[in-house]
């Protein structure tokens, strides 16, 4: 086999137009970094606007390994590319046995990977390749048990490292691709209706108006008598559990997810991030306090500014006007790269696509969402505009895939 | 290889997706709306106080000056070695050499930090009031005192013309308690307020507005600039000008300074206080200038009581000058008329007592009385009179209530009367010899000697009752402007002309006469009337007691002098009297 059957960078096909105003994104960051990382007082630290020059290089080099790489080779080696990437994120726990450290990273001399960015990639294709495959129907509900195994490998191995945030990026991948599938909305239903109980378990006349919803939705969809009073038995038991384990978990366990869901409740602790980060904003107003002249970054008030809040920063300095533009962008691509599943050549094609830009809407949401203290703080950072390298590769490798599916 | 299966995916589900992803931006956009737009105003003002940290620049309090212009209390600069709690942590060593300078030692510089620090950043003062030589070492080496530096603060300074502690009052620190209790005023720790006499009573005048000056600061509190981001200059306090006449206080002090008690001169037709001695006193420098415990004990543990001002808080018996009420009690009920008399063979025989007088008087009339002092003769009149009749002529001339003087902690003597009486020894347990005491101003009559100086008034004006006073006028710094405030007036009406002539006649003779207990208080030329008491005490000499006026055109003064064991009214307290008028009387001459 030669180069050529693995790879083809094809160039006609390439979207210009995505890749452009990605690099305009990346642009932002880059003067966005420059701000974040200058304090008063001291010179502009350089340092991290050439490393984010260095990461967009990376990036590159992933955005063009994943938009010439052969759809034929993907859907031949999908199981391979899994079972490897499920060693790579269960090596660092068995490391953290040896010594201590965190159990996300592998150290490489210089270079750190982190298994669980490269999951996603995995992840995308594993789940693009089974999704199209034909042989089992979609309005089965057992349609979905293999894909959700898949899912839940690295799921629950990156949710115990722990990294929370990760684990929704699979999820809403997941989500995203199995609605696209074709899956049946009422199957859909069935798996999501638990989690809604447990929260309507919090409020008995919600829990009420929820149980008769989930009852009348399970016995008007299904002729099978046993399987519907299961599954509504089901929902009834886990809303009756809720209180009794939260009632059952420590009062600091209770605190944390709280505040995770109220961060004023904690406001010098995980709180402190999520407020000063609304101040930021807020203090931005309509059109900004100018190009380094945001109080909140350069007092360093602002929590993990050129990471994590770096929305917060342009917020903070460009305004509402400068935020709005940015989403805009974001919210055009988004929505041009669904639209390029619809004229897919292929499912598996189209399944790239739905896959890979669900993972960059679910950054940018989750990220976003998280510095105007919609979400809690999972310390997801912002595709092509936070600062580190490991992540412009993340977004650059999904891009790749989103465009390598509008090609061909 | 495995083929590609042609694009099957259904339309419709991934333009749910995309209307799903165009809703999240939108719910984005809102929030950003809501955050940037909407709630604008309180993110802006909640990073402005993030990045500002307010330091307070503390005002000049208002200068005080006396009725010619003459400053009484002013601001002089005063020197304090401050240390930067943060900085000094570093640089331990600084408390060595300060120790060495200043010769304090370590442990109290550092008490005295840890009690004036709030913050780590900003400057807590760990010595007070240094003088020159200290602060230009200090200055000096300061290169060598990481972390520490001279600060600059006004304090007050007091006339050294005048030692009138009780009159001026003092000024300190706030204290803790105070500071609960002046929480809603904007007192803070650490701040000036003043205590006692006019100080105290218009703080809120003399206090100003402090102002602001806000320094950036980083997350962790710290400054980051020198300069001062923005600055609100402080509004120095108000100026007063008080009625009191520096000079006359000075004199009025050197006359009284062997003496406990107290002078009160005051303009009779306005309430005008020209000045206002209770001896001895304090030097209210002391107290600015954060006094040392030695010092503190010699004042609060000295037997004579400085701290205590007599003219408003010192209640005693009024002796003889209290004689004039029953006289007009007595003539306004037609008890008795001018020429009544009555003999007095020295003593007076009541339900077997013997109430004494000082001496024997023979057959007196009213103004005989009066200008001798003669007790039998009053004796007489109460019983005729009656406790009701005598006590209400008492409250006409203001006893027993405050006179609104503008000096806090005024107490307001007593005034018995049948009420009094019955509540003090029961109903029915006192008898009619308690009156004979009250009538000569003995038993459980109390007044002040600021009472004492308005009823010499109310005699002086035939029943102007004014109300005693301190300040002039107000300068405001705000606006430039001045104000006189104004002060109650009201009038005695209903005792006849004839009634007032005869008291005047006996209070003429009591100075004016060759035989009259007071003649030691007259000044030849100023028209002077008065009337000694001599209040027998339990504690030691009776007190002598001056009151008197002078009916002299363009000089509309009413006098007291109390003189605390001064025995007769005639031995001290009515000499000083005549000379204070006399002095008075020349330095407006001039």
């Amino acid at each position: 086999m030669k180069f050529k059957d693995f790879f083809s960078f094809k160039l006609s096909e390439l979207d210009f137009l995505s890749l452009f105003l990605v690099f305009i994104l990346t642009g932002v960051g880059l003067v966005a970094i420059y701000s974040a990382t200058s304090f008063v007082g001291t010179e502009a630290n350089m340092q991290y606007f050439w490393k984010q020059i260095m990461g967009i290089a990376g990036g590159l080099a992933m955005f063009i390994m994943l938009y010439s790489v052969r759809k034929s080779f993907l859907l031949s080696y999908a199981e391979v590319l899994y079972i490897i990437g499920t060693i790579l994120i269960i090596i660092p726990f068995i490391l953290s046995m040896v010594s201590s450290g965190t159990n996300r990273w592998i150290t490489l001399g210089a270079f750190q990977i982190q298994p669980s960015e490269y999951m996603k990639f995995i992840l995308i294709i594993m789940l693009a390749k089974v999704f199209s495959e034909s042989r089992r129907s979609p309005l089965q509900p057992q349609y979905v048990l293999y894909p959700l195994g898949v899912l839940a490998i690295p799921s629950a191995l990156v949710f115990l490292q722990p990294d929370l945030g990760s684990t929704l990026i699979y999820i809403a991948i997941f989500g995203a691709m199995l609605f696209a599938s074709g899956y049946k909305l009422y199957y859909i239903f069935l798996i999501v209706a638990p989690f809604i109980t447990v929260l309507a378990a919090f409020n008995s006349w919600v829990f009420l108006v929820w149980g008769i919803i989930v009852g009348l939705i399970i016995f008007l969809n299904n002729k099978n008598i046993l399987f519907s009073v299961g599954m509504f038995l089901f929902n009834i038991l886990v809303g009756v559990m809720t209180p009794f384990f939260w009632n059952g978990i420590k009062p600091y366990q209770q605190q944390r997810i709280l505040t995770m869901l109220n961060p004023h409740l904690d406001p010098m602790g995980a709180g402190y991030q999520v407020i000063q980060s609304q101040i930021a904003i807020g203090s931005g107003g309509f059109a900004g306090k100018g190009f380094l002249q945001g109080t909140q970054a350069h007092l360093n008030f602002l929590p993990e500014q050129h990471t994590d809040f770096i929305f917060s920063v342009i917020s903070e300095e460009f305004g509402f006007i400068g935020i709005t533009l940015i989403l805009f962008v974001y919210c055009f691509l988004v929505l041009r790269w669904y639209r390029m599943a619809i004229n897919a050549r292929s499912t598996f094609s189209a399944m790239l696509i739905i896959g890979g830009t669900t993972a960059l809407l679910a950054h940018i949401f989750i990220n976003v969402g998280m510095t105007v203290g919609l979400l809690p703080v999972t310390g997801k950072p912002l595709p092509f505009i936070s600062y580190g390298g490991s992540f412009l590769i993340t977004s650059f490798g999904l891009l790749g895939l989103v465009l390598n599916g509008n090609a061909e | 290889m495995p083929h590609e299966v042609k694009n099957r995916m259904d339309k419709y589900r991934v333009i749910t997706l995309l209307v799903m992803a165009f809703v999240l931006f939108m719910v984005l956009i809102i929030r950003f709306y809501s955050l940037q737009i909407v709630n604008y105003t309180t993110y802006r003002s909640e990073a402005v106080g993030n990045m500002l940290n307010r330091i307070d620049i503390s005002a000049p309090r208002g200068i005080v000056y006396d009725r010619q212009g003459e400053k009484l209390i002013y601001n002089v600069p005063c020197y304090n070695i401050v240390v930067y709690p943060d900085i000094i942590k570093q640089h331990p060593e600084t408390w060595e050499k300060l120790e060495n300078i200043t010769g304090v030692p370590i442990e109290q510089l550092q008490k005295n930090m840890k009690r004036n620090q709030y913050g780590s950043y900003r400057p807590a003062i760990v010595l007070r009031n240094i003088n020159h030589r200290l602060n230009a070492l200090i200055n000096e080496n300061i290169r060598d005192l990481p972390g520490a530096e001279v600060s600059f603060d006004p304090i007050r300074e007091y006339s050294d013309k005048i030692l009138s502690g009780n009159l001026l009052g003092y000024t300190a620190e706030i204290r803790r308690r105070d500071l609960y209790k002046y929480r809603n005023e904007g007192y803070k720790l650490g701040d000036i307020i003043g205590y006692d006499g006019i100080e105290k009573q218009y703080e809120e005048l003399l206090r100003g507005e402090r102002g602001y000056r806000y320094k950036q600061v980083n997350s962790m509190g710290k400054p980051l600039y020198d300069q001062a981001y923005e600055q609100t200059n402080p509004v120095p306090g108000n100026s007063l000008y008080l009625t009191v006449d520096r000079e006359l206080q000075a004199v009025a002090e050197s006359l009284l300074v062997d003496y406990s008690g107290a002078a009160v001169m005051m303009n009779y037709e306005n309430g005008e206080i020209i000045t206002c001695v209770s001896s001895p006193s304090y030097d209210s420098d002391m107290f600015a200038e954060g006094m040392t415990q030695a010092e503190w004990d010699s004042i609060a543990q000295d037997k004579r009581i400085p701290l205590f001002n007599r003219v408003i808080r010192g209640q005693y018996p009024p002796g003889s000058i209290y004689k004039m009420i029953a006289a007009m009690a007595a003539l306004e009920k037609n008890i008795i008329t001018p020429q009544t008399e009555f003999e007095c063979t020295g003593v007076f025989d009541m339900g077997g007592r013997s109430f004494k007088c000082a001496h024997v008087h023979g057959i007196e009339n009213l103004n005989e009385a009066i200008a001798h002092s003669c007790n039998v003769y009053f004796y007489n009149v109460i019983l005729e009179l009656g406790i009701d009749d005598w006590s209400a002529y008492a409250k006409k001339m203001a006893f027993g209530v405050p006179t609104g003087i503008d000096l806090p902690g005024e107490l307001p003597g007593i005034c018995p009367d049948r009420a009094f009486l019955d509540n003090q020894y029961g109903r029915r347990r006192w008898w009619k010899g308690m009156w004979l005491n009250m009538v000569i101003g003995q038993g459980d009559v109390l007044v002040t000697p600021l009472q004492a100086v308005r009823y010499a008034g109310i005699l002086a004006t035939h029943g102007k009752i004014v109300t005693p006073h301190l300040l002039r006028s107000v300068h405001y710094t705000k606006g430039n402007s001045i104000e006189k405030p104004e002060y109650a007036v009201s009038y005695v009406d209903d005792i006849s002309r004839s009634t007032w002539k005869e008291i005047d006649a006996g209070m003429l003779n009591a100075v004016q006469s060759n035989w009259g207990t007071a003649r030691t208080a007259n000044v030849p030329g100023l028209d002077m009337y008065g009337k000694t008491g001599t209040a027998q005490n339990p504690h030691g000499e009776p007190h002598g007691w001056f009151i008197g006026y002078s009916k002299l055109k363009d000089f509309p003064y009413a006098i007291v002098v109390f003189i605390e064991h001064g025995i007769a009214g005639s031995d001290v307290a009515a000499p000083v009297a005549g000379q204070l008028l006399k002095a008075y009387y020349y330095m407006r001459e001039q």
